[in-house]
């Protein structure tokens, strides 16, 4: 598995053939920006226009005010369709506005952003990804704290990794950079989704292009990663990891046919480390995974095969200065899990529910180990990953011949 | 614009599980005791757990209900006992969204006596239109001789009808009247009732009893011509105005003879097929794996867009139609001893009860069904394991309530149990209350729950609905050992080992896997890695009855590449494309870029190995090479020469037209192209799709301009018979035809066919240089005239044949396979002995005068090809001493080597082949008899000339009053050099005898599956007409042939030669029988042993 650091184009090309180069970056380019209040989009379209200085570009823009007398309003394209409001995650809903307004503009390379503050430097390696390293989606890899994106690094990583082969760090994402091609698959999709009448629901870009055979980058940036702002964590727990097992029973064909790990060709901005370390209340989690472990277990028996509720029973009475929760324990959970959730083992929503605990006792682990370090709790990432990897036959096995007796 | 389909992919029956259901037996909503489509939606969500993908649902329509609802009084409407219209709409919608696509079924080859149409025809006048819906006669005697189908209730395929003064005609039940497709209005109404339900929404029609649907005297009323021509319409229709629709034909037929219903992927999408189920059961009987291999082989390859439809079981009798009477009566004795269990030709039983409700075998005849290459239907109930009821009429015992649970009636019905349209089973093993849905859903141990699993696991691998089939046969014949292997448009490839234990014992096994060497077998179920395969022999061990399914994975890549650059510097350093074409795309072949070229290479394998004409399906394609390109100027395409190199480093050469599509364009033509899609690839966001130019009428226009008008080229040159050509030539149409297997036939109106040659051999091929020579020199009138053909520059290689059109009514074959069964059939029903010459000469008298015209056919060919002329590729020549060793030698390898190979298989022969085996073998020592026969002066053998070579039944065309000879290309499987070597005409001479023996047992094989019982009389009759059509045929030719006494051997050595070349063939023919079809092994057997006896 390699996540390489590459060139910073950018930084190294000299002024001459900047402009030119950005030039050739933009001119077939769309940028579609998120709904925002004006000033603040006076800001962001002030920083498309100096990422791409050209009157080819064209920035997409949810709430057109045609009477502006801005200079740039020439370059400003309205959407017809409503855009998600959520603004943590992309949804079907943009994914279908972008490619609406794609079409419109004959647009053939696509910036979907969810930053409402989006940095030249990231417009332009996203720009940069698709248009010169010829890739259909080019997704950032933001900046965390230790205690940062853990539904991410429990869940979303380790998974897309062991089972589409993408070393991708964060697959749900915020910004996005798209071929059209991409786009287009992607809005077929959404569109599925609509027509469903799930218009809230969640697309997942690198399973999609990994389905299509498409390549998939990642740059690394500076940016954060964004704060859902639902107060409700159980709610958005069982919406994003609903959305990912939904994905992953429609695309079983796919993943069970990936057999390693294709690299993500990581270029963009030099990583830095972030400081951050917000308190975690590490005994709380524990005390709910035990609580949950005497209420829940009934539930659990139901999913889980004796190895893991043996394992679990023993992780019960650990106290919190001590609590580990093994990788390889921890992906066979959340394989059974999504076996279950594709079985209809029970109904999907207590399903989630049961998984929830589960997912604080390793969040409790891993913020324990991590203490406050964000290169150790990427290690501890990496390693969850790798025993998603490892445990990927198991989960195979499982799928194909879901019998209740197994060990 | 085309209405769609719940369905997006075109070929989604291909990766169907198909679910056969009765709407009345399957669940009761509303207590009257039948099933209804109320009762059926509510067990949708059952159906989509279980896995299945479309639902069959079997007549559901209006009826008197005489015949399970196969007698439909109106085709418009839902019986009244299931529901509504608005019910099935209801019932339709549900099923699309839970993804299930749904079938029904299109009886159209008769109606209910009740149907107004044929109340309306016995009231109207004779000849009338509303008459004419039917089939009608003042005798009772036209169309005699067809066969009566239900032998049980049936005495005349006709009924006098006393309202109408007339005979109707009936293939099935006297109340079930044929409709009368000669009449448009029938077609019009059929495609009609075919609108109705598919504007609704349904996604695919059984097309029940096709082969019936037209009758012409003096044949079987069995797949005549016109049959064709009335479901290609139909075909039409739904691909005019309806996307991704399935029609699914039922023929129980052969597989040969149901071959010609998939037309050219112009006629029905899927046909069953009905043979294999019986061998399936036969196989696990007898513990041998033959009877399966057997049929497999003599399974035809069908066009990439269709698929045949395999079953274990269904609503009807467990039919043996199609097996001989010796099988027939194994499979009663083993399958249905009581005769309660048997009806018509067949068993009504249900799966279960079939094997003796052992669940390894039930498990392992479901594993077969879903890994052999169709799609698989099952029936409704054996899922679970469902009994029957022997004691109910008809076929009435498979066709019982489904068992949901054990409270009353099953669980199908709240009605009062005497009310039920049948009784539910109830005894102790099969009823209800032991054997029901609710039970076998909670218990995980379930055949329930094992069916759900495996139907589950198929679906994940498109290569068991998509993939080819190669069989491997180890030496324990109780083991079935086969190779599903596909590769897909983008480029992974899938390739599963299954292996199946049809014995009761454990079974040790090795396979030769050497060809996949360094793979690493994948168990599929548990996903349990195997050890890696060697060259040596792969060991395993089978538990009785057991079956793996092994996918055989590439080692996984030790080092990660970026599959972008990796792309580059693998397309770049490792090809070797030509650097002109590529370099200078826009002066030739601007259609294929240098990128496209590449994946074009990739993706031909798979192509390939789809296509009719691609010989070499059991090899495995190391690569593909676009050797070299020609343009056709005005065709918007390029002829290429395909170099495809296989595994052990053969290369054979290939011809494929290349046209390419892209953009908007794709839209217009993405149904006509779709069965011929080499490859679609997005370059700079543009779609383009490249697929075989020979679908292209700007294609075919553009080569046969070039033909004609004599065109050349850096690349190709055309020459002409310029007498010859018609005038007209360029302003007729142009279509594929359907007859050609391996190259690829363009028939411009009646005027021409222009012959594309796929594979290529150095060197004119002989077909053109003679067919050239018969023309322009010979002047011989009974072949096709050669018009004109193409051949490559760099290697004179002949790229395509142009050949004047003849009208004809079918080939040698089918005429005498035709004319034979009359004449059995006349002579079983008169029982007349073929020994009064009367008789024979009354029912064969005309046949024999026919083969005698193809004696004197066959001998002005052979005078003309021995016209005198100075070009010394057809010039005649006297047989020289080195000639007649070349013979000897010939003969002797072949005989011996056949010798050997018929030892060594001894022990696997039946009873009496193994005799016949045994004498052949003692006569080892008259070869040298044989030998020493074709010695002595050369000059008293004759002369040698150019001969057809490859001369059967099948290469005449028989037209209203005469023969045509065609295709001298010669035996494919030799080299050019050896086609072209001038032989003694009696070469041909012997290759018609064996035709005529194979004719004579096959036609009596066939009437021979169709009677209940052997028929000594009829078996005389075969021997007597081998007998007369030999010495009608040999009598003819001598006299023909004495113009030129040269040509002919003097009488002795006339002998000795026509003996030794019938040997030669019969030693081939026996191999060919040893490796394909052991069944018919008795046939050259015994022909090689009389052969032999006479050289003693």
């Amino acid at each position: 598995m390699a996540t390489s650091i590459g060139n910073d184009i950018s930084n190294t090309d000299p002024e001459g053939e900047r402009e030119l180069s950005q030039a050739a970056l933009s001119s077939d380019l769309l940028v579609c920006l998120p709904p925002m209040v004006r000033e603040t989009r006076e800001h962001a379209t002030a920083a498309v226009l100096a990422a791409f200085p050209t009157a080819s570009l064209r920035i997409a823009v949810t709430e057109l005010d045609t009477l502006s007398a801005d200079p740039t309003q020439s370059l400003l394209v309205p959407y017809e369709e409503a855009r998600n409001q959520t603004g943590w995650a992309l949804h079907v809903t943009d994914y279908l506005a972008a490619a609406t307004v794609a079409r419109k503009y004959d647009k053939q390379h696509v910036l979907l952003l969810g930053s409402d503050a989006p940095s030249e430097l990231l417009l332009q390696s996203l720009a940069r990804g698709l248009t010169q390293s010829h890739a259909d989606v080019v997704m950032p890899r933001l900046q965390t704290s230790a205690t940062d994106g853990l539904v991410n690094s429990a869940l979303l990583y380790p998974m897309t990794r062991a089972l589409l082969g993408q070393d991708i760090r964060f697959p749900l994402p915020h910004n996005i950079g798209l071929s059209r091609r991409a786009l287009e698959r992607l809005a077929s999709e959404a569109q599925r989704e609509v027509s469903a009448g799930r218009s809230d629901s969640l697309l997942w870009p690198v399973s999609v292009a990994t389905a299509a055979g498409y390549s998939v980058r990642q740059l690394d940036s500076n940016e954060h990663l964004p704060v859902p702002a639902v107060t409700d964590f159980n709610r958005l727990f069982a919406e994003v990891i609903g959305s990912l097992l939904a994905d992953t029973e429609a695309r079983a064909i796919n993943w069970q046919r990936s057999r390693y790990v294709a690299p993500a060709h990581s270029a963009g901005e030099p990583l830095a480390t972030s400081a951050q370390d917000p308190d975690a209340d590490v005994v709380s989690m524990v005390e709910g995974f035990r609580v949950a472990y005497a209420n829940l277990l009934p539930i659990w028996s139901l999913v889980l095969p004796p190895q893991s509720l043996l394992a679990l029973k023993k992780l019960a009475p650990v106290p919190p200065q001590a609590f580990l929760f093994p990788p390889e324990l921890w992906a066979r959970v959340v394989y059974d899990f999504a076996l279950a959730f594709h079985l209809r083992t029970i109904n999907r929503n207590h399903l989630l529910g049961a998984l929830t605990p589960l997912y604080l006792a390793w969040a409790a682990s891993h913020i324990r180990c991590a203490a406050g370090d964000a290169t150790e709790a990427e290690r501890l990432v990496h390693a969850t990953a790798a025993a998603f990897e490892a445990e990927k036959p198991y989960f195979v096995s499982r799928w194909r011949w879901p019998d209740r007796f197994n060990p | 614009m085309k209405k769609p389909c719940s369905a997006t992919d075109p070929l989604w029956y291909k990766d169907a599980i198909i679910y056969e259901l009765h709407v009345r037996a399957f669940a009761d909503s509303n207590d009257d005791g039948i099933g209804d489509f109320q009762g059926l939606i509510s067990k949708l969500d059952y159906l989509q757990d279980l896995g299945v993908t479309c639902l069959w649902l079997l007549p559901f329509f209006p009826s008197p209900g005489k015949d399970d609802g196969y007698d439909i009084a109106d085709y418009n409407s839902v019986n009244p006992q299931y529901g509504t219209i608005e019910d099935f709409q209801q019932f339709l919608d549900a099923a699309h969204a839970r993804n299930m696509q749904v079938m029904i079924e299109l009886v159209i080859n008769h109606t209910s006596d009740q149907h107004p149409w044929f109340q309306k025809a016995r009231h109207a006048p004779k000849g009338s239109p509303e008459r004419n819906m039917y089939v009608w006669s003042d005798t009772d005697k036209l169309y005699d001789g067809v066969r009566i189908i239900f032998t049980d209730t049936e005495k005349s395929n006709w009924t006098w009808d006393e309202v109408a003064q007339q005979y109707y005609w009936h293939r099935f039940f006297a109340h079930q009247p044929d409709l009368n497709f000669d009449n448009p209005q029938v077609l019009d109404e059929v495609l009609n009732a075919m609108r109705f339900w598919m504007d609704m929404g349904v996604d695919g029609l059984r097309l029940d009893a096709i082969p019936y649907l037209v009758e012409r005297d003096g044949t079987s009323c069995e797949n005549v011509p016109e049959t064709h021509v009335i479901i290609k319409k139909i075909r039409a229709v739904i691909d005019a105005e309806y996307e991704n629709r399935l029609v699914l034909a039922e023929a129980n037929m052969w597989p040969d003879d149901v071959r010609p219903y998939f037309g050219d992927g112009d006629e029905c999408h899927m046909a069953f097929h009905f043979p294999l189920m019986p061998r399936i059961y036969m196989a696990l009987r007898q513990e041998d794996r033959l009877p399966i291999t057997d049929i497999m082989a003599r399974t035809p390859d069908i066009p990439p867009s269709c698929q045949w439809g395999l079953f274990l079981r269904n609503h009807d009798e467990l039919t043996l139609e199609m097996v001989t009477d010796d099988e027939r009566d194994y499979m009663n004795l083993a399958y249905a001893s009581d005769k309660r269990m048997r009806i018509n030709v067949g068993i009504r039983r249900r799966l279960a009860p079939l094997v003796d409700n052992n669940r390894r075998r039930i498990e392992l005849l479901n594993s077969l069904l879903l890994s052999f290459p169709g799609t698989p239907i099952m029936y409704y109930g054996d899922e679970i394991g469902m009994g029957d009821n022997i004691y109910l009429g008809d076929r009435n015992g498979v066709r019982t309530p489904m068992q949901w649970n054990s409270d009353r009636n099953a669980g199908f019905s709240r009605a009062v149990p005497a009310m039920l349209y049948f009784p539910v089973i109830m005894d102790p093993i099969w009823g209800y209350q032991a054997i029901n849905v609710e039970a076998q859903e909670s218990d995980p141990s379930s055949l329930l729950q094992w069916t759900r699993n495996m139907i589950a696991l198929r679906k994940l691998f498109q290569v068991f609905g998509r993939g080819t089939l190669e069989f491997l046969l180890p030496d324990n014949r109780k083991v079935l050992a086969y190779i599903r292997d596909a590769k897909f448009e983008d480029g992974h490839v899938e390739t599963v080992l299954c292996v199946a234990n049809l014995s009761r014992f454990a079974q040790p096994v090795a396979l030769d896997l050497a060809k996949f060497a360094g793979r690493q077998p994948m168990e599929m179920l548990g996903y349990v890695p195997f050890p890696p395969i060697s060259e040596s022999p792969y060991p395993l061990t089978l538990a009785p009855y057991s079956f793996l399914w092994l996918e055989l994975q590439q080692l996984a890549p030790s080092a990660v590449s970026d599959p972008i650059t990796g792309l580059v510097e693998d397309s770049e350093a490792n090809r070797n494309l030509p650097p002109a074409e590529i370099a200078q795309p826009a002066q030739k072949n601007e259609l294929l870029s240098a990128a496209l070229l590449r994946a074009l290479e990739d993706a031909l394998p798979a192509f390939l190995l789809k296509q009719r004409w691609f010989g070499a399906k059991s090899r495995t394609i190391k690569s593909v090479r676009i050797a070299s390109r020609a343009d056709i100027a005005g065709a918007d395409a390029v002829l290429s020469i395909l170099e495809v190199q296989y595994e052990e480093g053969l290369i054979d050469r290939y011809q494929l037209p290349l046209a390419a599509v892209s953009g908007v364009e794709i839209q217009s033509v993405a149904t006509e192209i779709s069965s011929q899609v080499i490859l679609r690839f997005e370059e700079n966001g543009t779609e383009t799709i490249v697929y075989d130019a020979c679908l292209n009428p700007r294609f075919r226009a553009a080569l046969i301009k070039a033909t004609i008008g004599a065109a050349s080229s850096d690349e190709l040159i055309a020459k002409i018979s310029q007498n010859a050509l018609p005038s007209d030539l360029l302003k007729v149409d142009s279509r594929i035809g359907s007859a050609e297997q391996s190259n690829t036939s363009i028939i411009f109106g009646d005027r021409a066919i222009l012959k594309l040659y796929r594979r290529l051999q150095i060197g004119e091929n002989p077909d053109v240089e003679i067919a050239r020579f018969l023309t322009n020199v010979a002047r011989y009138r009974n072949t096709p005239a050669h018009l004109g053909d193409i051949a490559w520059k760099q290697d004179s290689s002949t790229s395509a044949f142009l050949q004047k059109f003849a009208p004809n009514t079918g080939d040698g074959w089918g005429w005498i396979m035709e004319d034979l069964a009359r004449i059995y059939e006349r002579a079983a029903s008169l029982s007349a002995s073929p020994n009064e010459e009367a008789h024979f000469a009354d029912l064969a008298g005309a046949n024999i005068e026919a083969v005698r015209l193809i004696g004197r056919r066959t001998a002005e060919m052979h005078l003309a090809l021995a016209t005198p002329t100075d070009d010394p590729a057809f010039k005649a020549e006297p047989h020289s001493a080195g000639d007649l060793v070349e013979i000897r030698t010939r003969i002797e390898h072949q005989l011996l080597t056949a010798l050997d190979t018929l030892q060594s298989r001894l022990a696997t022969f039946s009873e009496e082949d193994a005799r016949n085996a045994k004498k052949v073998l003692e006569l080892r020592g008259t070869l040298n008899n044989l030998l020493q026969s074709l010695k002595g002066d050369p000059q008293q053998f004759g002369e040698r000339i150019r001969i057809h070579g490859d001369y059967h039944l099948g290469q005449l065309l028989h037209t209203a009053e005469d023969f045509l000879i065609v295709d001298f290309e010669g035996e494919p499987g030799r080299s050019l050099a050896e086609r072209r070597t001038k032989q003694s005409p009696l070469k041909d001479v012997a290759g018609m005898l064996r035709s005529f023996s194979y004719a004579a047992n096959a036609a009596l094989a066939t009437y021979e599956q169709t009677s209940s019982k052997e028929q000594p009389l009829v078996r005389a009759w075969s021997a007597a007409w081998e007998s007369a059509a030999t010495t009608a045929f040999l009598k003819s030719y001598q006299s023909a042939v004495s113009s030129r006494p040269e040509l002919m051997p003097q009488s002795i050595q006339g002998e000795s030669l026509l003996r030794a070349l019938l040997i030669e063939k019969t030693t081939y023919e026996m191999m060919y029988e040893m490796n394909n079809r052991p069944l018919w092994l008795h046939l050259p057997l015994q022909v090689l042993l009389q052969n032999l006896q006479e050289t003693v």
